[in-house]
């Protein structure tokens, strides 16, 4: 099969086909020439985006190959839609994937609030390219999260912006990415007390602690305020009726979570458990985050406190 | 003392094994859910944590399984990520819940956007069923389509006054019972 990856990385105008009302202009760049612009109007509509097809060969062709976005969002806000912590809000909340119309790859692609920003630093992630992606006329479209009706209606002005969208190999044996169908290092075979490759690894607490032992990640906390995230990545086939699964033991009844590409779940104490949650089909073909948390104590007594995040209506 | 150096009375020790994906048939999509009709105590639908008063447990009359939530202050109970597909085969919630007939009893269904704070009411304050199980069907917005969301059934009773931090049963005439939720495709789309 022909290799013919993303043409015009650049969105200079030769490679991408806005639909909805968004724009291409190819005078306007950040770090190459062309801008695909979504403003106020595309990110009301339901749908608004660019797409293309390409051809790619398999993984196992290939190797594993990942993607660097390059884009930036900006958004005014008026006082009154400012929040208690000076944050716009609602509003853009970035770019976001989706692939042959059915796979939504919603990839670190996080928010930028910023009070008043006009035109803010541009994001460059990378992230790994799951099943979907490869093969023959793949339709790749980057669209927005959701409309923002609010900031429609009151008056509030974003834009979003996306510049580069270009997929490089990835060099064998670092776990950045996970094979089809796998996790990095699920297994835990690979790494040492201080190093665990393919998991990324987040302390606070001086006394806290993730390391491996006996081939099992393991995360100790002895203070309340401690908190220790392990993030990895998961590549889910395009595959019916597939379901997550680990082992695991924990000693309280709180504190500890597992989220998978947002959505988390308590982990509650086992001695020696197994626990399994089904992948929605939404996520075939697309390469998901998986993470563990070992939480705070925040309601023991003492002095460690955190409020839980508000939901849409708090009555 | 710094407070982030209180030593906890129990530390908090947790070990992960064998994180890897299987196929398993429980695990089929019917009418857009995951144990859609609850029919299984474990599958599909995730515990909410976004207030720790919220409360459901999985339940049985006359052979007729439901699951049933309760907490103080509309608490979410039960979340499962969901996608809305823009191809036209869905338009709808068709949801299956009864009510006591009690007026500090309400519930939600919520759309809550995926790494982002946009939401899409499905229903809100539902009423009363006097204590019947009930069917109904809302139109799904029209700008959730096309994206995953998270669900979340909630139920929002009122605290009493009377007794503001009384423990929840697992069914009390306070509760709201869902016995099935599924997308589906209603003519009348509005």
């Amino acid at each position: 099969m022909q290799d013919r990856r993303t043409a015009d990385p650049g969105f200079s105008e030769n490679g991408w086909t806005p639909y909805g009302l968004t724009t291409l202009d190819p005078l306007l760049s950040v770090i190459d020439p062309g801008l695909g612009i979504f403003g106020q109007a595309a990110l009301c509509v339901e749908d608004s985006g660019f797409f293309q097809t390409y051809d790619l060969a398999s993984p196992q062709t290939m190797g594993l190959l990942k993607a660097k976005l390059v884009y930036k969002v900006t958004r005014t806000c008026p006082k009154f839609q400012m929040n208690v912590f000076g944050l716009c809000s609602p509003g853009p909340s970035g770019p976001a994937l989706r692939i042959n119309e059915t796979t939504f790859d919603y990839t670190d692609i996080q928010s930028t609030f910023i009070q008043f920003a006009s035109f803010p630093e541009s994001q460059t992630i990378e992230f790994c390219l799951g099943e979907a992606y490869y093969g023959p006329q793949t339709r790749i479209e980057l669209t927005h999260h959701h409309p923002t009706l609010n900031a429609c209606l009151l008056d509030f002005m974003g834009l979003e912006a996306v510049d580069h969208l270009s997929f490089e190999r990835v060099e064998s044996n670092t776990f950045e990415c996970p094979e089809i169908g796998e996790a990095i290092n699920g297994d835990f075979s690979v790494g040492n007390e201080s190093i665990i490759p393919g998991w990324d690894i987040n302390i606070t607490g001086e006394d806290a602690v993730a390391d491996l032992e006996e081939n099992k990640l393991h995360l100790f906390a002895s203070k309340q305020c401690d908190q220790i995230f392990a993030k990895g990545k998961l590549s889910v086939p395009i595959k019916d009726n597939q379901a997550l699964v680990f082992d695991y033991s924990y000693n309280r009844e709180k504190y500890a979570l597992f989220n998978l590409q947002g959505l988390d779940h308590p982990l509650k104490e086992q001695s020696e458990g197994v626990f399994k949650t089904c992948l929605p089909s939404w996520m075939q073909g697309s390469v998901v985050a998986l993470s563990f948390n070992l939480g705070s104590a925040f309601d023991e007594p003492g002095f460690c406190s955190e409020s839980y995040p508000q939901g849409p209506k708090n009555r | 003392m710094n407070q982030g150096s209180v030593r906890s009375p129990t530390p908090r020790d947790l070990r992960i094994d064998n994180v890897k994906i299987v196929e398993d048939a429980k695990c089929e999509e019917k009418g857009g859910f995951i144990n859609g009709d609850f029919s299984d105590n474990d599958l599909g639908w995730l515990e909410d944590r976004q207030n720790p008063a919220s409360r459901f447990s999985y339940l049985q009359e006359n052979g007729d399984k439901f699951v049933s939530i309760s907490g103080a202050g509309c608490s979410g109970a039960l979340r499962q990520s969901v996608y809305l597909p823009d191809d036209g085969s869905f338009n709808a919630v068709e949801y299956t819940y009864r009510l006591g007939d009690i007026d500090d009893s309400l519930a939600d269904i919520y759309l809550i956007g995926l790494h982002s704070i946009a939401t899409q009411v499905i229903a809100e304050d539902l009423p009363t069923t006097s204590g019947n199980f009930i069917t109904q069907r809302t139109c799904i917005p029209r700008q959730a389509f096309g994206r995953p969301w998270r669900i979340s059934l909630r139920s929002c009773a009122r605290v009493r006054a009377s007794s503001p931090c009384r423990e929840f049963g697992p069914r009390s005439p306070e509760n709201i019972d869902f016995s099935a939720l599924e997308l589906v495709n209603t003519p009348t789309y509005l």
